[in-house]
């Protein structure tokens, strides 16, 4: 499902990835742990595309969900605006009855609260029903009912996953691996 | 309405966290720093919409009005004569100021303002102000015809600029269009009620109409390119419908002075600039746009081209509506020409406004506007 072989990446000076190497099978969910700035977020975005690698290679699906640690949503759109864009893109049929998002679609992103922005990104990397999902600190802002939502979700998904959240690591992973810093 | 009961619990909860209850004598001993408050706030905020808009529409009016033998007085009486003229002239205005108007109610600082509970008349007159100074231009051309039309005019234009209800009951009286010294009294009660109307909801969740729907990547892409041009770039929208009107205004002259130009042609030399400049005016917000949609568009695998025809049809879009407007003082054979090339002139702009934000280079950006603006002058003064 996803293979990444000797991923390097620099920010500068500072070497955030050095050599690292990973594989996640179908059916299965890698959690990602390490302490802040240990490059768990870079890798995702890699990953997800959205930055490059400097040395290595990343084969993954053609379609991928991705939804980032600080949902990068404009603030002057509808959810539904958004959920409609990303299927467009993603040439698939919106999603507007999970995670409680039905009650958001007509509100502006900018006026949601930091948990629904979430609720909104994480519905968005589920639109098309990718057969990767990469998602960032997926629970960060969410409430108890959301959380286990998204764990249920995840249930039978291939995920690759960055986490603190251990007891949310703990129920949807089937493997955890730690990045050093 | 809150019960005394819960007035007493919100003192009383006030009191317990240390925060001092606002002085009751405020509205009324400090009348002046509430203006001066009022000034650093909303007053500011409206000046920063307001300039660029009295020196764009004053451009245009020396254009218009300078050495063509058009006098504002014509215009005015125009206006009384033709029913259609009068709304449209008043509708247009309304779209120009709104966005300048509307600032005074919910500029940075206002949520305090509000929160010291100030008097209402010394309010909502500094608001009335305010919102009269984004009109001046309005107000100067129905001064043409004397004080009290200047006046009636000034206050319609608050009413409408500032909420829908004040909107339609000034357009109302437009429409009707009664003897000024009778309407002036009316107009100022409306302006009053809409400005304070503005006030008490400028902080309210709005609707907004859905822009953006599933559809091919490309229309999706540029919907959402059209929605922050619409939502957030209002100023720049407008600023491009002022350069376009002006446009069709020196077209309209031109072909006055000399009635043996086919209309056509003359409206592919005259409008090249105009449409250029609007076009180039929008491409900003679009382009950010697209830079804000990065990580989608990369995580989503969305094609170089597709992004290129997003472009084109978002900025082809607002051009070629505002295009389209020229039928209102020229024959519909001009506004199927004149939107035809917008939308040529658009995709134009759109790629050049994509490869100078790969450069990084806004110098480059606006010379090559300038030689695409030429050359289509220049192509259709040719044809």
């Amino acid at each position: 499902m996803l293979k990444i072989r000797r991923l390097t990446k620099w920010f500068g000076s500072r070497r955030v990835l050095d050599d690292v190497s990973l594989d996640v099978g179908r059916g299965e969910r890698v959690v990602v742990l390490g302490e802040n700035g240990c490059g768990k977020s870079t890798l995702l975005q890699i990953v997800s595309g959205v930055i490059d690698a400097d040395e290595g290679d990343v084969r993954l699906p053609d379609s991928i969900g991705y939804a980032p640690e600080k949902p990068d949503i404009p603030d002057h759109l509808l959810a539904r605006e958004w959920l409609d864009l990303v299927a467009s893109l993603k040439r698939a049929r919106a999603i507007t009855n999970e995670l409680g998002v039905s009650e958001l679609l007509g509100r502006k992103v900018g006026a949601l609260s930091l948990g629904q922005r979430q609720r909104v990104s994480l519905v968005a990397a589920f639109t098309g029903e990718p057969p990767l999902l990469v998602l960032d600190e997926p629970t960060n802002a969410l409430d108890a009912a959301s959380r286990e939502a998204v764990i249920a979700r995840l249930r039978d998904a291939s995920a690759l996953i960055a986490t603190h959240d251990r007891d949310f690591a703990d129920r949807v992973a089937t493997r955890v691996i730690r990045l050093a810093a | 309405m809150r019960s005394d009961g819960a007035r007493q619990w919100s003192d009383r909860s006030r009191q317990a966290r240390g925060i001092a209850e606002p002085d009751a004598r405020l509205p009324t001993t400090m009348g002046f720093a509430l203006v001066r408050a009022l000034v650093t706030t909303s007053g500011r905020a409206v000046a920063m919409r307001a300039v660029p808009l009295v020196i764009a529409v004053g451009l245009v009016s020396a254009i218009v009005f300078g050495g063509h033998g058009v006098q504002a007085s014509m215009v005015v009486a125009m206006m009384h004569r033709v029913l259609g003229a009068r709304v449209a002239m008043f509708v247009a205005w309304v779209m120009l100021a709104s966005p300048a108007a509307l600032r005074a109610f919910d500029a940075p600082g206002t949520i305090t303002i509000r929160s010291l509970r100030p008097s209402r008349l010394a309010l909502h007159a500094t608001l009335l102000a305010f919102v009269a100074l984004v009109q001046l231009p309005w107000i100067a051309l129905a001064s043409s015809t004397g004080f009290v039309a200047g006046s009636c005019a000034a206050f319609l234009a608050c009413a409408a600029t500032t909420s829908l209800p004040g909107f339609v009951a000034a357009l109302a009286i437009v429409a009707i269009d009664p003897p000024a010294a009778i309407a002036v009294v009316p107009s100022l009660a409306i302006a009053l009620f809409s400005v304070r109307h503005a006030w008490r909801r400028a902080l309210d969740q709005r609707a907004s109409l859905r822009i953006v729907r599933r559809a091919p990547p490309a229309v999706s892409l540029a919907m959402t390119y059209v929605a922050r041009i619409v939502r957030v770039a209002r100023a720049r929208l407008n600023a491009a419908a002022i350069v376009v009107f002006a446009g069709e205004g020196a077209l309209a002259l031109t072909l006055r002075n000399d009635p043996d130009a086919r209309p056509a042609t003359r409206a592919l030399a005259v409008l090249a600039f105009p449409l250029a400049i609007a076009a180039a005016l929008l491409a900003a917000p679009a382009i950010e746009m697209e830079a804000r949609l990065r990580p989608l568009i990369r995580s989503t695998r969305t094609k170089t081209a597709t992004l290129a025809l997003a472009m084109i049809l978002a900025l082809a879009t607002p051009s070629s509506a505002l295009a389209a407007t020229a039928s209102v003082a020229l024959a519909p054979s001009v506004t199927i020409v004149s939107v035809a090339y917008a939308v040529l002139l658009a995709a134009v702009v759109a790629l050049w406004a994509r490869r100078a934000a790969r450069a990084r280079r806004s110098s480059t950006f606006i010379l090559g506007v300038a030689v695409i603006a030429t050359t289509f002058t220049i192509a259709g003064a040719a044809c």
